[in-house]
């Protein structure tokens, strides 16, 4: 183990007489012991702490005399606030308080006039409290800020961390609530056609579509389809097996695409559209079609209920007797979604198919969005389109200062619960035809509906308000909510000013916000990708680098710290690699965008999962296992995707291996090669395809038919499909398990199919080995898996190799080394099962003399063990027992860990994150100024500084937690330099520092520490450099800061050239003034302990 | 410059005044030697001054159009549309004979001469884009062998890249690389600069978690920055290193970051005195008409020679001017036509220029940098003629990069000449041998590599031919190893089209550790597993494996017998 670790409690004092060594002293006497006795009641003295907090002493090193200066140097302990130096000539009596010298650093230097002496140290702790409110910050989030530091300090850490254990409870305004700081509404959020469909009885051959409230909505290609049960005979073997597939019928609906102009009518007639008297404004609409060139504009003056109210059509095609209520069908439809599309309704008479629940259009989704900006002489606001469409808007308010919603709304009607035209507002130009629409709102009765003609532009194009009640070149922040506008309109909501000019309400970032990519990701998800017209990069679906800065983005701000950290976590152990999934749709597609998107889904797919299972508080490490046993990356990535165990056929090796070795059981613990092979047959069929964005959860649904377009069409057929790749099972490639697995082998089987040790009859299983004890040791373990499972069921193979191996002795052993190496420190080996080896030794559970990391892992298991609400494995009681252990709370985990290059990067942000006097940020990104804006970007400076290329990890043993292997000089070097662009001011020629695209993180030190500090202190050098080093090393203690704050104090009086002095004092240049803080601050950060968490 | 005082003691520094022998026992007894270097030293000579220079191949190089196999008539029949064409006038059957070398006159400058090259073993050809191989070749500085590959091949681009780097393979566990460990193995990793990759990110053969290698994006890059920029070098440089020189409470890395900090400073003094910039490129290949190097002459038409002093070619084409010698009707344009690569290639250049940079003025052992675009699935050639597009232009950077390197490691050497360099190349598998219908080539087995240096032992230098694996009647290459031509013969028959592996690639770079890096067997043997086990995986001598999964029973030659 590297030094002091797992430390005890220790007061020892060195003690060292100026001039020559005392012989006599050390022999005739054991002043050691006395001395430490003494010197530790000293220290306890000034420690009114708890007994975590006990700290290494200080060591006097070395007394020397040169030139008639006495030194006396001595090591220094961690976390001191203050040393003093004590002496005394005589051991028999206490050491006295010397202040005979000077103490700078680690050194005390005084004139040589005393006597012979001896010398002692003391020093003063850190309250226990704020060194674990600092380790907290650096293991439970992504580092301090200085607004956290003093929440955190002011909670104590055991309030967050149970906040953080929380993370449900936790108001997180940038994620599922949708609030965006811009008025450009992006393109993503305006609707997609969305698909239904879902099954049920054919109870009559009358099929209605109405909406269940007035209003209208967009259907098309409506089908309606039996599903025909087909009993195929197989032999297997032995036994014969019925294998049940259900296929689909004929179709049954005429006209469901709305192509055929004669299809609607008003006359009753078998297998044609009949609209009835409330629907009669129904028509086919040409303005939007999912195919083709035609939808059904369903438009209904009243709520419909049944034939009588409805758009309904009497089928004729079916041959089946569908009067018995026995035959299932399938009935889906595509719609598109507007703020009256949750009412659309399509049944068959009876009680046959029909969508209720979660099988009915989702309601609308409001969206919130504010900005903040300057108002002109010109007092009016715009509402507009980018283009014809259409888009609600309700409740804008305009207020004065930058907090949105505080203070009088300077809008008038502009809740729009009053008509338009006679109450302020005037609808112009392209957008006449805008008017209240009733029946829908965000708040009250009715919103806004701008309805757009053409392109609008602010100005006498637009909907308008006018003297409103503005002064010229004050602040002002509107805030409103929208619903839907049409696809591929931009809706903007400006206050005067040029468009986009100069005034107004204007976007302030590019990308802007985590939440505006979230809304991106989930595109793809909802049958973004159009039939015919419409190409996959265009319609939005997020790439790699997207995903890259929204990881960052979260982990830069979002208040779940812990959620984002675990995240990490997860991600890195279970290793996927989008470069892998390209590779995979290389088979398929040319064009690397969309390959690249593809990939890109997989990935946010896993992280959103396991966010949501974090959320609940009975999450155990089997509901994460399961995401990662199930996500289409990793299928691909271990090669089951291939895998076959049918006939003669044998099983891909690597994810059996992987899940072994890797993401359970940890390296040779507790399982062998056979077992590899054994286990590896109940992934055989686990593999991916492209499906109907309904089935993106159902491994057994059939490949997707639908026709489309993608860029760059391959070679093969699937590139002309349009949907949604996922996980599928297939069971025709599925292998039969024929012997238990983690069995005794039989060395004499043979090597392709294992056969366990029997005696009499029985096969033998594994024990789990002595090391364990008590209550593990012994107990085998062996997996039955039923045999000749067939057709669907086989894939429960693997979900019981999955419920097994949660929760063996080895894989509570193995994710809780991971996790204290992850939230400790790097000393804490792999696990294996060899007696006699290192490892096995230093995890004896057995052995009373274990070390303190051996017994942390061991509570962590028997947490893991511990059932909440009757599971094994939940997360929170182990990170629990982490967060409470004496490794976590004390020095052995205070710093003992190297930042990767992304918690470097986002820690850098966040040490000067807090708001300027004027409320603006002192330190942000845009998230791909991190992470890069594309996939293989070598300028990245993730990339830079070691290849750390998030959601691609080449290796499945994912990004290492140790500090060597990120630390080298070439890795150090970007590291410095990414500090110090991040420090430089916008203006500076090497703020780019080539990472393509631009670098926006943006620092302001000194908008933080005006926000800080006193005027009075502005120009007080020592009070600036504390300022900062109370930022950037709160876990140090300021007396081991003292060399940097030397550094820091007399690099602010030193010119910027180096080569002579510069009072900081009188520096008043505010641009002078600006550059000296930003080089100070930038020095700091780049100094070796920067580097630390 | 820089200037810091680092009291770090180092191999070198020890070594310089201790001597070599007993060092293992002096360096125990040293106490403020780092960690990482008190393995014991005193065997191999690693780290002496030979050095080596690789360059991957990403994307699997399609070796057979690079080293053709003239004499098996399955080629032509199995590539009807990529084929290389051959010369009616040339007769490919001829044996010990140097490789011809097409000159200007009949093909223009860099000559896109169309037809496959004669090797002069009898049996191979060279991709006519590999024209500037003739003159290694012919020196007995190049060794071309084909067939390579491992046990069990993976078609994954990814596995096979892993299993090239860490010299496992079939096992992605393995996470530190071949020649990390031989840099491990010198005992001075961690000691200024020893292993040195100009690419994106530090590649998994110089990976390893004792000893941190560096990885330079763009060397001009590896100096530090300053506020204001670039004012305050000097301030914020001295308060770096000054702040490393605090006395802090010992944590867990806190020795690795003050030797890394002080590593740094190595560094940053080492590459300040190596010229990267593009002003500094003036590297040429000499006098044409009197080549201090032997045969090299890049061509025999001397007019531009003349109007540039003589001087040559430039070696490392970065940019349009530089980019091939006689590019100009002299005092006129650039043309195009005369450049030694496609321009789209310059970046690597510039990469390998540094690469080149860095072994010949540090104390770096093992370079080197990568190039990609080898996965030609489809249109591997350009507009039907087999010589030109993807795959021909990246011949071309092949072919003048080791053309260029033996130049400059003989007409600019340093710290290492061509002599006591070796340039080797690493393609993850090769491709198959039918063409598909994309006039592409698809995921095989094995691929080729190159190896080149002064002290190779290619033709009339120690082998009676430079090509190895590529004829039917190789010397000392047992019969069944012999290239089986026709479609009896069936290299290009087997299983989905693919040939098989004759050489381990862990064998041709474990002749090139042990034999040229120096290092011991037993050093060896940790640096790739497999040579610990002579009995079964047969690397050094070669014989019968028997892969444990397939049961697969394969002979293979062992190593080749190039140094």
């Amino acid at each position: 183990m590297a030094n002091g670790l797992t430390s005890k409690p220790r007061c020892d004092i060195s003690v060292l007489e100026g001039g020559a060594l005392n012989a006599t002293f050390y022999a005739n006497q054991t002043p050691e012991q006395f001395m430490k006795r003494l010197f530790a009641c000293w220290v306890l003295a000034v420690c009114s702490l708890t007994c975590l907090a006990e700290t290494p002493a200080p060591t006097v090193k070395s007394v020397t005399v040169s030139n008639g200066v006495k030194t006396v140097t001595f090591t220094p302990a961690p976390a001191i606030e203050a040393y003093i130096l004590r002496s005394g000539t005589n051991l028999a009596f206490p050491f006295l308080n010397d202040n005979s010298g000077v103490l700078s650093g680690t050194a005390f230097r005084v004139t040589n006039t005393q006597p012979i002496q001896f010398y002692g140290v003391g020093a003063t702790p850190m309250s226990s409290n704020d060194v674990l409110s600092v380790n907290l910050l650096n293991r439970i989030a992504y580092g301090p800020t200085p607004d956290e530091l003093v929440r955190v300090k002011a909670m104590g850490p055991q309030a967050f961390i149970d906040e953080q254990l929380a993370p449900e409870a936790i108001v997180e305004p940038t994620e599922p609530y949708t609030s965006q700081i811009t008025n450009g509404v992006p393109t993503p959020a305006a609707p997609q056609w969305q698909f239904l469909s879902y099954t049920g009885l054919f109870t009559s051959s009358n099929l209605y579509a109405y909406l269940t409230a007035p209003g209208e909505a967009y259907i098309d290609d409506i089908s309606l389809k039996p599903v025909l049960t087909v009993i195929t005979t197989n032999i297997n073997q032995t036994s014969t097996n019925y294998v049940t597939n259900f296929v689909e019928g004929a179709e049954a609906i005429v006209d469901g695409d709305f192509e055929n102009p004669a299809s609607l009518s008003v006359v009753p007639g078998l297998g044609r559209w009949v609209k009835t008297a409330n629907m009669a404004n129904s028509a086919l609409s040409t303005a939007y079609a999912h195919s083709g060139s035609h939808s059904l504009q369903m438009v209904a003056s009243q709520a419909g209920t049944t034939e009588g109210n409805s758009i309904y059509q009497r089928l004729t095609n079916l041959t089946f007797n569908f009067n018995a209520g026995t035959q299932r069908g399938v009935l889906s439809f595509w719609y598109l979604p507007t703020a009256t599309s949750r009412n659309i309704k399509l049944r068959l008479s009876g009680s046959g198919v029909n969508g209720s629940g979660n099988n009915e259009p989702p309601a609308a989704e409001w969206i919130y969005a504010t900005a903040t900006g300057t108002a002109t002489a010109t007092r009016t606001i715009y509402i507009y389109l980018s283009g014809n469409g259409e888009a609600y808007i309700d409740d804008i308010k305009l207020v004065p200062g930058t907090v949105p919603e505080v203070g009088p709304n300077l809008i008038r009607n502009g809740d729009f619960e009053s008509p338009l035209h006679t109450n302020n507002w005037n609808p112009t130009a392209n957008f006449t035809r805008s008017r209240i629409g009733t029946n829908i709102s965000h708040s009250g009765n009715s919103s806004l509906k701008a309805i757009a003609t053409a392109a609008g532009s602010g100005s006498a194009n637009a909907v308008i308000q006018t003297n409103i009640f503005v002064t010229n070149a004050q602040t002002y922040t509107v805030s409103f909510w929208y619903l839907h506008p049409t696809r591929g309109r931009t809706l903007t909501v400006r206050l005067s000013g040029a468009d986009p000019g100069n005034a107004g309400l204007q976007a302030i970032e590019p990308n802007g916000t985590s939440d505006s990519l979230r809304r991106t990701f989930d595109q793809i998800q909802y049958g973004s990708v159009e039939d015919g017209t419409e190409t996959a990069n265009t319609v939005g679906g997020a790439a790699l680098a997207d995903l890259r800065a929204y990881h960052v983005l979260n982990a830069v701000s979002a208040k779940r710290q812990l959620v984002e950290v675990l995240l990490q976590f997860l991600e890195n152990h279970f290793v996927t690699q989008h470069a892998k999934s390209v590779d995979y749709f290389d088979r398929f597609y040319d064009d690397s965008t969309l390959m690249d998107i593809f990939a890109t889904d997989w990935e946010y797919r896993e992280r959103s999962k396991w966010r949501a299972k974090l959320l609940d508080p009975n999450c155990n490490f089997y509901d994460l296992l399961k995401v990662h046993v199930e996500s289409p990356a990793e299928i691909v990535y271990l090669d089951s995707v291939d895998s076959k165990g049918n006939a003669a056929n044998v099983a891909n090796e690597n994810y059996g291996r992987e899940i072994l070795e890797l993401f359970c059981m940890g390296v040779d613990n507790g399982y062998d090669q056979q077992d590899i092979i054994a286990l590896s047959r109940a992934w055989t069929g686990w593999s991916v395809d492209i499906v109907d964005p309904q089935h993106i959860d159902n491994p057994f649904a059939t490949r997707t038919e639908r026709l489309g377009f993608f860029p760059g069409n391959g070679s093969s057929a699937v590139s002309n499909l349009v949907g949604v790749w996922t996980f599928n099972y297939k069971s025709a490639s599925h292998g039969t398990n024929r012997a238990p697995i983690w069995s005794l082998w039989d060395p004499a089987s043979p090597a392709t199919n294992p056969q366990p040790i029997k005696i009499g009859g029985v096969p033998q299983s594994k024990t789990v080995p002595a090391r364990f004890g008590m209550p593990w040791a012994g107990t085998p373990y062996a997996l039955t898996i039923p045999p000749n499972r067939s057709g669907t069921n086989g894939i429960l193979d693997g979900y019981d190799v999955t419920a097994k191996i949660a929760n063996l002795p080895f894989t509570m052993e193995y994710i809780s080394v991971k996790l204290c190496r992850w939230f400790v420190h790097e000393g804490f080996p792999n696990p294996n099962t060899f007696a006699g080896s290192p490892e096995y030794n230093f995890y004896d559970y057995t052995n009373p003399n274990r070390s303190a990391e051996a017994e942390l892992v061991r509570q962590c298991m028997v947490a893991w063990d511990t059932p909440v609400n009757g599971r094994k494995g939940n997360i929170r009681s182990v990170l629990n027992v982490i967060f409470n252990s004496e490794l976590f709370r004390t020095h052995s985990g205070s710093l003992q860990k190297v930042k990767t290059p992304v918690e470097f990067a986002v820690s850098a942000i966040r040490a000067l994150s807090s708001s300027n006097s004027a409320g603006g940020p002192t330190a942000r990104t845009d998230g791909y100024s991190i992470s890069g804006r594309s996939r293989t970007s070598s300028s990245a400076p993730l990339t830079r500084m070691g290849g750390m290329m998030l959601f691609d990890r080449d290796s499945p043993d994912g990004y290492p937690e140790a500090g060597s292997p990120w630390i080298s000089s070439g890795t150090l070097a970007e590291r410095i330099r990414f500090i110090q662009t991040t420090l430089m001011a916008t203006t500076d020629a090497n703020k780019n520092d080539g990472i393509s695209g631009g670098n926006f993180n943006i620092t302001d030190p000194v908008g933080l520490l005006k926000a800080k500090l006193t005027s009075g202190n502005w120009n007080n050098a020592g009070a600036v450099a504390d300022l900062f080093l109370s930022f950037l090393y709160p876990a140090e203690g300021k007396a081991n800061l003292d060399e940097y704050r030397t550094l820091a104090i007399s690099f602010l009086n030193t010119n910027d050239a180096g080569s002579g002095p510069s009072d900081f004092s009188v520096l008043t240049n505010p641009t002078n003034y600006d550059t000296r803080v930003r080089a100070m601050v930038s020095m700091l950060m780049t100094l070796p302990r920067f580097q630390e968490q | 410059m820089r200037h810091h005082h680092f009291n770090i003691i180092n191999r070198r520094d020890f070594l310089s005044t201790v001597g070599r022998a007993g060092v293992a026992a002096a360096l125990a007894s040293v106490a403020n030697v780092p960690g990482f270097l008190k393995r014991a030293m005193a065997e191999g000579t690693i780290g002496s001054g030979k050095k080596v220079l690789f360059i991957w191949l990403r994307g699997a190089n399609d070796a057979l159009n690079s080293v053709v196999p003239v004499g098996d008539p399955a080629y032509v029949t199995s590539r009807p549309d990529i084929k290389i064409p051959f010369d009616s006038g040339t007769n490919y059957g001829a044996s010990g004979i140097i490789a011809d070398f097409p000159q200007a006159g009949s093909a223009s400058t860099y000559g896109f001469y169309p037809n496959a090259i004669r090797l002069g073993n009898g049996f191979a050809g060279l991709h006519p884009s590999l024209k500037f191989l003739a003159p290694v070749y012919n020196a007995g500085d190049l060794a071309l062998i084909h067939r390579v590959g491992y046990p069990r091949q993976s078609r994954s681009h990814f596995d096979s890249q892993n299993y090239w780097e860490n010299g496992n393979p079939n096992n992605n566990l393995s996470k530190d690389g071949i020649f990390y460990r031989a840099i491990y193995e010198s005992g001075l990793a961690g000691n200024g600069v020893t292993g040195v990759s100009i690419q994106n990110s530090l590649p998994l053969i110089l990976r390893g978690s004792e000893a941190a290698l560096t990885n330079l994006t763009d060397p001009l890059r590896y100096n530090l920055l300053s506020i204001p920029s670039p004012t305050g070098d000097a301030k914020s440089d001295s308060s770096i290193g000054a702040g490393n020189s605090y006395g802090f409470t010992p944590k867990m890395n806190r020795d690795l970051l003050r030797n890394q900090y002080a590593g740094l400073q190595q560094t940053l003094n080492a590459f300040a005195a190596i010229n990267f910039t593009e002003a500094g490129n003036t590297y040429r290949d000499g006098q044409v008409a009197n080549d201090p190097v032997g045969s090299g002459i890049t061509d025999n038409d001397t007019t531009w020679a003349s109007a540039w002093g003589g001087q040559g070619y430039y070696l490392f084409p970065t940019t349009n001017d530089k980019n091939g010698g006689w590019r100009r009707t002299p005092g006129g344009a650039v043309d195009g036509n005369k450049y030694v690569v496609n321009p789209n290639h310059q970046g690597f250049f510039y990469n390998l220029r540094a690469a080149a940079l860095v072994l010949n003025h540090t104390s770096a052992i093992i370079a080197g940098t990568e190039l990609g675009g080898f996965d030609t699935h489809l249109q591997q050639i350009q507009n039907g003629n087999a010589t030109l597009g993807a795959h021909a232009d990246l011949q071309r950077v092949i072919g003048w990069s080791i053309y260029a390197l033996r130049k400059y490691f003989s007409l600019y050497a340093q710290n290492v000449s061509w002599n006591n360099l070796v340039v080797v190349t690493l393609s993850e598998f090769g491709r198959t041998s039918r063409e598909n219908n994309d006039n592409g080539t698809d995921h095989a087995e094995a691929s080729a590599m190159w190896v080149a240096g002064g002290a190779v032992k290619g033709y009339n230098k120690g082998n009676p031919s430079g090509v190895f694996n590529c004829s039917t009647a190789e010397a000392g290459l047992l019969a069944g190893l012999q290239w089986a031509p026709g479609a009896a013969g069936s290299m290009f028959a087997i299983d989905g089209s693919y040939l098989k592996r004759t050489t381990d690639y862990r064998s041709v770079l474990g002749e090139i550790i042990r034999k040229h890096l120096g290092a011991t067997q037993a050093q060896l043997n940790r640096i790739i597993p497999g040579y610990a086990n002579e009995a079964q995986e047969h690397l050094l001598s070669g014989g019968t494996v028997t892969t444990p999964f397939d049961k697969v029973n394969t002979q293979i030659r062992g190593e080749v017998g190039i140094l």
